[in-house]
């Protein structure tokens, strides 16, 4: 059969019928396209990255009144119930297989160097974890070691892969400077200065120490914005800072005492707090890592965690919420636009066949098999559905274009640089198309059986009178 | 006379009735009453009767259009009923043409388009569609001319047309692709005496001299020996159809072996002729006819002489 010519001739004369059709797929498609464009890209784009790329039977867990996080300076809000005892009882936990506290730095702390890198000397205040080796020695690169202070007096630290990465896509290009290598930051050394703080004036005889601090590694586990040390080192410095702290402490009171006596019972009770932290004898924790005895088991023993008291960071569960919310409502949305597109067509497709009721009759008259009308129908469709959904994907990755640069142009500069946010992977693109088309397609082929059943005789002699 | 193996087409003892619209009673009415006819090569056959009477049905029998029927057609010995849904497609897409009392032509085709439809729906081997294309053109030009439509645009819209033009934009169509047999249902019903002569002679000269076509520009001219060369054209033409070697089923076309070489007395002479079956009122065509028959009450009568003046008179 010359199908071509027919199908042409056919085209033309339905086209504003195959126009709803095309529409549909268009809407449909479109919508597909943004959809999944914009999904796939928050998600590789924005989620993904902010996720921390630890083990899943690894689960942090946070001090409970600690809003701001590790940037808090004043660790005597640290803590929230989370400390030494505590983690004995998460210990005992069924399913606990080992718990790592993060201990803080209970003292203020500046980095001083990176003239090797920035170019200029620099220094800043930085905030201190300590690790137990045992939980990074993954991390720590070959031929470092992560123990403690080393035979040279030089502090290992590691730094958080993504503050490197931070540095990479934020700092450099805003400072001019090249990215940086993990390799190249291995084994950077600068000084460290325990006790004093850049953005906060020295009290009066607080201790002041001098190390060098060398990073030995780049870790998932170690604290985004700070340096983190061994544990036992850590440990160790807060000691001596509170000691030290007492003692001087003790000492300025005597003198103030002498001389301004006064006010001593004031300052006596505004100063009451710390040392009674102090003399615990605990350090202060910024969190725990909880390491599972199964990955089966995360999901009960997280629940008992947070039965026990505790909270968990809820970076990733947030995370995890905010997209299987973002899941579920684009897919309602989908779903109905779709089911919308599908009975579009459907219906576009009854009204034209039955107005071309007649038209078929007489072409089966004339000797068309019915698959030949079934296949005319279906091509149509297919033609229509092939454009249309060309047409949708085009638009709907203009309109993800558009999307993403409106998002960089409006947005304020994140804390995270974002690469991308939507994604124009091919398989997705390739998805939508083929479902337009197939929509399309096989929403014709029962309209299209339909039309054949009838015989075309009954069909003319209806009209006929 | 001629020997059985012209017969085309036959019918034997074919019966239809309707459930009576008129009666809620449920009885039927009896329109084709067992009738026995055969149809042969060559022959230009008339059926006539009242309105009503049922000759629109009985073509549609005749033509597998209708498979709802008791008895036999046959065509080269082959029962149409029992073919596949599928073969009698083809059988009216290649053997058979039709012009439908009403015309039914695609109204939203041009002119060329609704006369080259039986030729897109034909099941081809792929050609080089070039020369298909250019073939096809010419072809339809050639009916076109021949049913009188030859000053007509074959891209003009069939809208346009007036009733006599939809009428032979019909009977090309039904002409097209060089049927072997012709029903038209009443084909001069609603035409002027110029435009119902014109038709007569078309039928008249189909079934003499095949549906090759006649001499460009001397359409209606009646005569049946033209030059021997366009009648060897014809004979090819002829293999290349429904019934030729490529036929249906490879070797057995779809009026069987030899069906339309039957009468091929002199090779390469009149050897794609067709029979033409009219259903009509008018005398004009039915005098034309060298077979009238007047079906009435569900029988089916041969009608000569004064009968047949009687009959026309009707
Ligand atoms: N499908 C049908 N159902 C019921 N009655 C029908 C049907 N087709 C035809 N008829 C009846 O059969 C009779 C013959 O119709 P028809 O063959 O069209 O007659 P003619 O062509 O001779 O005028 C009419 O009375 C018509 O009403
Ligand atoms: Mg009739």
């Amino acid at each position: 059969m010359r199908f071509a010519m027919l199908l042409r001739t056919e085209l033309r004369r339905s086209w504003r019928r195959l126009l709803v059709v095309s529409m549909a797929v268009v809407a449909s498609v479109s919508t597909l396209t943004v959809l999944g464009g914009l999904g796939l890209g928050v998600y590789s784009g924005v989620v993904e990255p902010l996720l921390p790329r630890l083990p899943l039977r690894l689960l942090k867990i946070e001090p409970r009144a600690v809003s701001i996080g590790p940037i808090a300076f004043d660790v005597a809000s640290l803590g929230g119930g989370l400390d030494d005892r505590a983690l004995e009882r998460l210990r005992a936990l069924k399913g606990v297989d080992a718990v790592y506290p993060i201990v803080a730095a209970s003292f203020p702390m500046r980095a001083v160097g990176g003239e090797g890198f920035i170019g200029r000397r620099i220094q800043t205040d930085v905030f201190a974890t300590g690790l137990s080796s045992e939980l990074v020695h993954d991390d720590v690169s070959a031929g470092y070691t992560f123990d403690d202070v080393d035979a040279e007096g030089r502090v290992p630290v590691l730094v958080a892969r993504r503050l490197l990465e931070l540095y990479n896509t934020t700092v450099a290009p805003a400072i001019d400077k090249p990215r940086l290598s993990s390799e190249a930051l291995i084994g950077f050394e600068f000084e460290l200065v325990l006790g004093a703080s850049v953005a906060r004036a020295a009290q009066t005889g607080d201790p002041m120490v001098r190390h060098v601090a060398r990073i030995v590694g780049l870790s998932d586990h170690a604290n985004l914005v700070g340096i983190t040390i061994p544990e036992k080192t850590l440990r160790r410095w807060n000691r001596w800072w509170a000691e030290t702290r007492r003692g001087e402490t003790q000492r300025a009171e005597t003198r103030r005492a002498e001389t301004r006596r006064a006010e001593a019972s004031r300052a006596e009770a505004s100063r009451a707090e710390r040392p009674r932290a102090s003399e615990r004898d605990d350090d202060p924790l910024s969190g725990a890592f909880v390491r599972i005895e199964d990955e089966a088991l995360v999901g009960e023993v997280s629940a008992a965690i947070e039965r026990a008291g505790f909270r968990m960071d809820e970076t990733p569960k947030l995370l995890g919420v905010a997209v299987n919310v973002g899941l579920i409502v684009s897919g309602l949305f989908l779903f109905v636009v779709i089911g919308l597109a599908v009975l579009t067509i459907a219906q576009a497709f009854f009204l034209l066949l039955r107005e071309r009721r007649f038209d078929f009759a007489i072409l089966r008259a004339l000797g068309a098999r019915r698959k030949d009308v079934r296949a005319l129908v279906v091509s149509e469709a297919a033609v229509v559905g092939a454009l249309g959904a060309v047409g949708g994907a085009t638009l709907g990755v203009g309109l993800l274009l558009g999307l993403e640069a409106w998002f960089f142009a409006k947005l304020p500069r994140l804390p995270v640089q974002l690469d991308h946010v939507v994604s124009l992977s091919p398989g997705l693109l390739i998805g939508a198309v083929g479902f337009g088309f197939m929509a399309s397609s096989l929403g014709a082929v029962v309209p299209a059986m339909m039309a054949t059943r009838e015989a075309p005789l009954d069909v003319l002699r209806g009209s006929s009178g | 006379m001629l020997s059985s193996n012209d017969v085309l087409l036959e019918l034997v003892r074919v019966q239809k009735s309707f459930l009576d619209g008129e009666t809620s009673s449920g009885a039927r009415r009896t329109i084709l009453g067992g009738i026995d006819l055969e149809v042969h090569a060559g022959a230009l056959m008339a059926i006539v009767g009242a309105s009503g009477a049922g000759k629109s049905t009985l073509l549609s029998v005749m033509s597998g259009l209708d498979v709802v029927f008791d008895g036999e057609v046959r065509l080269n010995g082959r029962a149409i009923k029992a073919m596949s849904d599928d073969e009698r497609a083809r059988l009216r897409n290649e053997a058979f043409g039709f012009v439908f009392q009403s015309f039914h032509l695609l109204e939203h085709l041009t002119v060329a388009q609704n006369v080259a439809l039986p030729l897109w729906l034909v099941k081809r081997s792929a050609k080089s569609s070039k020369r298909a294309t250019d073939d096809e053109t010419d072809r339809i030009r050639e009916v076109l001319d021949r049913v009188g439509l030859g000053d007509v645009s074959p891209s003009a819209s069939v809208r346009r047309l007036s009733g006599g033009e939809r009428q032979r934009v019909a009977m090309a169509r039904a002409i097209v692709h060089r049927p072997h047999i012709l029903f038209a249902d009443e084909p001069t019903g609603n035409l002027d005496d110029a435009t119902s002569a014109l038709v007569i002679s078309v039928l008249d000269d189909l079934r003499r001299r095949g549906s090759a076509p006649s001499d460009r520009g001397t359409h209606g001219d009646g005569g049946t020996h033209g030059d021997r060369g366009k009648h060897a054209d014809r004979s090819k033409d002829a293999d290349r159809g429904a019934l030729g070697d490529g036929g249906m089923h490879g070797d057995r076309g779809a009026l069987g072996d030899g069906g339309m070489h039957g009468d091929r007395g002199a090779p390469g002479e009149h050897s794609v002729r067709c029979a033409v079956v009219v259903a009509t009122h008018d005398p004009r065509l039915a005098r034309r006819c060298d077979r009238v028959l007047r079906l009435e009450k569900g029988r089916l009568e041969e009608v000569a002489g004064d009968a047949l003046r009687d009959a026309l008179a009707d």
